[in-house]
């Protein structure tokens, strides 16, 4: 083995890496070899050297700052997650609400009249129901994406009361066009 | 919260470290690692916890490198230097934070890494400074762990070239 092919390995001969024959071969060359006998102990003393170099800690203060962000962060988090859910039951209890209107109005006409209006209530609320769960389910996936979008660190609280707002519109515009709950 | 805060405990050092291992000026460490711990905290909620460490030193890897770029470019404003963007863009001198802590040895070694390219240089840091496993250099840095074992020999054997030429004594000593 020449001198020159002992240099390009001494490294990976020194971490232990090389196959046992070519270690055992660069070994007897170095034992008879003082030029790379004294290549192989400088290659162990910059290893050793460099494995004796410092790690540095981060300056506290710094570290201060980082769990400061953090911790408003997550009390953001928190309160954003608290206004979703709050809007969502929100919106489910004006749901409902809507529904209950139609169905426990004022008592309606006499006799014969009467079934004939109550039929074409309980149609309709039930048309109102429907529409009014329909907008809820909208509104809790908009919700959902809110969250979503949240915890990526997005624009929040304006865009969920946005959303609640547009989905809450349609059922302003059903009652208008009713006239409000059916009165006689 | 807590979880996230242990890391910043437990890679704090390692961050830090390879930040000023890479940078030429200790506030450019610490504005990278204050950099990728908010990054971290960000990503957080997405984050697989079990690779959260090799995920946020890869981005201090990424930071430092957007930095020395960045050097390079002011550089190139100032004087018509046209070194390759990463190898040897880092100041030769090591940084005062790491200077404080060393003699001449540490020194001379410090110059003699901070003239490696990229990714010798991390490598380097990672293997020898650090004493990260060659498993985990490669998944950082995102380099074959075949790779990684030929940057490390390679740039310890350059290192042991330019102290010889350099002040061989000066080792010795």
């Amino acid at each position: 083995m020449h001198c020159r092919e002992i240099d390009d390995r001494i490294e990976a001969w020194l971490d232990g890496e090389l196959p046992g024959g070519e270690a055992q071969r660069i070994a007897a060359h170095v034992e008879s070899c003082a030029a790379c006998a004294a290549a192989v102990d400088w290659a162990r003393a910059v290893r050793d050297g460099l494995r004796g170099l410092p790690v540095l800690d981060a300056p506290p203060a710094l570290l201060a700052r980082v769990r400061a962000v953090a911790r408003e962060g997550e009390a953001r988090r928190g309160s954003r997650h608290r206004l979703a859910a709050g809007l969502i039951l929100l919106a489910a209890t004006l749901a409902v609400a809507l529904g209950l209107t139609w169905r426990l109005g004022p008592p309606g006409p006499p006799a014969g009249q009467a079934r004939i209006v109550e039929e074409m209530d309980v149609e309709r609320a039930e048309r109102e129901v429907r529409v009014a769960l329909a907008l809820v389910g909208r509104y809790t996936r908009r919700a959902g994406a809110d969250v979503q979008r949240e915890l990526s660190g997005g624009p929040v609280a304006g865009a969920t009361l946005r959303g609640l707002a547009s989905a809450l519109a349609p059922l302003a515009r059903v009652e208008e066009d009713s006239g409000g709950p059916p009165a006689a | 919260m807590q979880a996230f805060e242990d890391l910043v405990d437990r890679c704090q050092r390692q961050v830090f470290t390879y930040a000023s291992y890479l940078l030429p000026r200790p506030e450019d460490a610490e504005d990278v690692t204050q950099e990728a711990f908010l990054k971290l905290w960000h990503h957080w909620p997405e984050i697989d916890r079990e690779r959260a460490a090799a995920w946020l030193m890869r981005v201090t890897r990424n930071l430092c490198f957007d930095r020395l770029r960045h050097v390079k470019v002011v550089r190139e404003h100032v004087s018509d230097s046209g070194a390759d963007a990463l190898e040897g863009t880092a100041d030769p001198e090591p940084s005062p934070a790491l200077r404080a802590e060393g003699a001449e040895l540490r020194g001379r070694l410090e110059e003699a890494l901070h003239a490696l390219g990229e990714p010798m240089r991390s490598v380097v840091v990672m293997r020898e400074v650090q004493g990260f496993k060659y498993r985990e250099i490669a998944e950082i840095l995102e380099l074959p762990l075949n790779t990684v074992r030929v940057y490390l020999h390679r740039g310890r054997r350059r290192i042991r070239e330019r102290l010889r030429a350099l002040a061989p004594q000066g080792l010795k000593a």
